[in-house]
């Protein structure tokens, strides 16, 4: 886990992967804002209407918590096929949820300002954590189950 | 199994969300001439039903002041960027400032204001401030008891919420001020106290009211159906510095004007509050002389303040263009930059004027926001990259290679919600701590 935050630490990797994987992130939660409201664009990293920018910025896009889940599923005592196909499914259900989490933010952020800090701090942040414990469980109780009881 | 993990996610759920959601001196502050708004604001100040304001109603830069009637303004007047309104705005600007360097005394990021009992002090909010219910300042029996709350970004209140002072030691003023790092809103129903002080915007929702003033520096002020109630800080009379405007000059050519004071007690005392003079004027302090033989072509803006011997002040804001030698004088307008918003794209035109054209517009001193640039023909263009306020001068050179310039203030808005991270270092700590416990869990459950 150490190791995959150092090599995100790295400029070369900031920039050719991270960034531009945010860039993605940010055009697909634009796309998918967009389904519900007009006028909403996406340019580089900054989501921008009218009256309401967001600027979706390292540590925004998902990918620190998709690690901690990664590093969390490599550990589990279970086979390299169980732990690949949980960390795929983990980091695309992760993301999946980042990009409604930041088109929920943006659309609370332009027509609901005042409760913007509160739900991005507090609401978000809990059903990330309770998304990320659920999948762990569902994958150590689906997948890992097998390995443990072979071993006992 | 099924029922205990489901448990298990409650008890973690609940437990997250109390983790992570936000819990809920005596001095002077001097508004200028600010204190005679009721409101004052910097692009419009907008009324919807029947509002009271108690003092003047003002816009500067802006000039847009509608819904008066079916407003009623008691005691005051409509100032639409005339020259009252702008030096409210400069002396407004001073106040802002003076609050914003004064160190806190108690933090309260993340802290909601409702069911707070607050004692006399300086209450810092390095991002939003928020009040659900009622928030009661204990003055502790002190009539001069100060109330100062710095909010780094948005101040709002919800529906019905209150501010109330306690054992004010029967003063019928308090002093309570709420500097805003960009806008207030005031939710409906809400019984507010203090001035507000806001850098962006102020927003009263239906039946706000407030014993207090609204002062947005650069946006609007929203009225619908409010009673703004103003209490004078200061029991000054009030100081005009005379006379309205100074006459320009020239590189070279010695310059003498006198300003003078009028409204309180002299002797006075004149100072510079803002801005600084022409390079080579100095201002007598005693006799209010602006005396010397400017050295430097350009415009210079600046603020005067008078003082008399009982403390009480007042201030107006001057401009002086300089000719170079031999040079017709070359303005630069507009006089003011609008505000911008950072991420959101920015675009004025600088132009000049008094000399011959085509000008090459470049900077002389300062710099401008990061993310704008200045072209050759004058354009500052550009996304804001960042807020706060950017002092720039501006110099316009013109095709027989006489120079003008003038010193800009460029205001940047913050957008609050810049960066929202998926998880905080904090919810990281406790999704790596719940991760290793689930695993725990997991292989205990499976080992039975």
């Amino acid at each position: 886990m150490l190791g995959l935050y150092a090599v995100l630490a790295l400029n070369q990797v900031n920039d050719r992967v991270v960034v531009p994987f945010t860039k993605v992130i940010t055009h697909g939660a634009a796309v998918f804002l967009s389904i519900f409201e007009s006028g909403v664009t996406a340019d580089g990293t900054v989501m921008r209407a009218s009256r309401f920018a967001l600027d979706v910025r390292n540590g925004c896009n998902g990918v620190e918590a998709v690690i901690l889940l990664a590093a969390a599923i490599f550990a589990f005592p279970a086979t390299l096929r169980s732990r690949l196909i949980g960390i795929f499914a983990a980091s695309v259900a992760i993301e999946l949820l980042n990009l409604v989490r930041l088109s929920s933010l943006f659309w609370l952020g332009e027509h609901y300002r005042h409760v913007f800090d509160f739900v991005h701090v507090a609401v978000w942040q809990t059903l990330i954590i309770l998304a990320a414990i659920s999948i762990f469980i569902l994958w150590s109780w689906k997948f890992a189950e097998k390995p443990l009881a072979v071993s006992r | 199994m099924k029922r205990m993990y489901v448990r298990l996610l409650t008890v973690i759920g609940l437990a997250q969300f109390l983790l992570l959601v936000p819990t809920p001196a005596s001095a002077q502050i001097s508004l200028g001439t600010a204190q005679n708004f009721g409101v004052l604001a910097g692009s419009t100040a907008t009324n919807t039903g029947a509002t009271t304001v108690n003092g003047n109603v003002g816009v500067s830069p802006g000039s847009a002041v509608t819904g008066f009637p079916p407003g009623v303004i008691v005691g005051g007047a409509i100032h639409s960027n005339d020259a009252v309104a702008m030096q409210a705005q400069n002396d407004l600007t001073t106040a802002y400032n003076n609050i914003a360097a004064t160190p806190c005394n108690v933090d309260l990021t993340g802290q909601n204001l409702g069911g707070q009992t607050l004692t006399p002090g300086v209450y810092c909010f390095t991002t939003s401030a928020q009040l659900t219910g009622a928030l009661t300042l204990n003055a502790l029996g002190n009539a001069n008891a100060l109330f100062l709350f710095k909010v780094g970004s948005t101040l709002t209140t919800a529906s019905a919420s209150s501010v109330t002072v306690i054992n004010n030691g029967g003063s019928s003023c308090n002093k309570v001020f709420w500097q805003v790092g960009s806008s207030a809103t005031l939710g409906t129903g809400t019984s507010f106290t203090g001035d507000i002080l806001a850098l962006s915007s102020i927003t009263f929702t239906t039946g706000a009211s407030s014993n207090g003033r609204a002062l947005a520096r650069n946006g609007a002020v929203t009225l619908d159906g409010n009673n703004v109630n103003t209490c004078g800080v200061s029991l000054c009379p009030i100081i005009t510095v005379n006379p309205a405007t100074l006459p320009n000059g020239a590189v070279g050519t010695a310059y003498n004007q006198t300003v003078s004071a009028s409204g309180g007690t002299s002797p006075y005392v004149f100072s510079l509050s803002s801005g600084a003079l022409p390079t080579g004027l100095v201002l007598n302090s005693a006799s209010g002389a602006i005396t010397g033989t400017p050295t430097t072509a350009g415009t210079s803006t600046f603020t005067i303040s008078a003082t008399d011997v009982n403390g009480c002040s007042g201030s107006r804001l001057y401009e002086i263009t300089i000719a170079s030698p031999g040079c017709p004088a070359i303005l630069l307008s507009p006089t003011t930059l609008p505000p911008g918003t950072t991420l959101f794209p920015y675009s004025q035109q600088i132009t000049a004027s008094g000399g011959a054209a085509p000008y090459t517009f470049t900077i002389a001193a300062g710099a401008l926001p990061p993310g704008l640039v200045l072209s050759s023909s004058g354009l500052i263009s550009g996304v804001p990259q960042q807020s706060g306020i950017f002092n720039v001068t501006i110099r316009a050179t013109d095709l027989n290679g006489c120079q003008g310039s003038r010193n800009y203030s460029l205001a940047i808005l913050p957008q609050p919600p810049l960066d929202g991270p998926t998880l905080s270092f904090g919810g990281m700590m406790i999704l790596t701590v719940l991760l290793a416990a689930a695993g725990l869990f997991v292989m205990k459950r499976m080992s039975l």
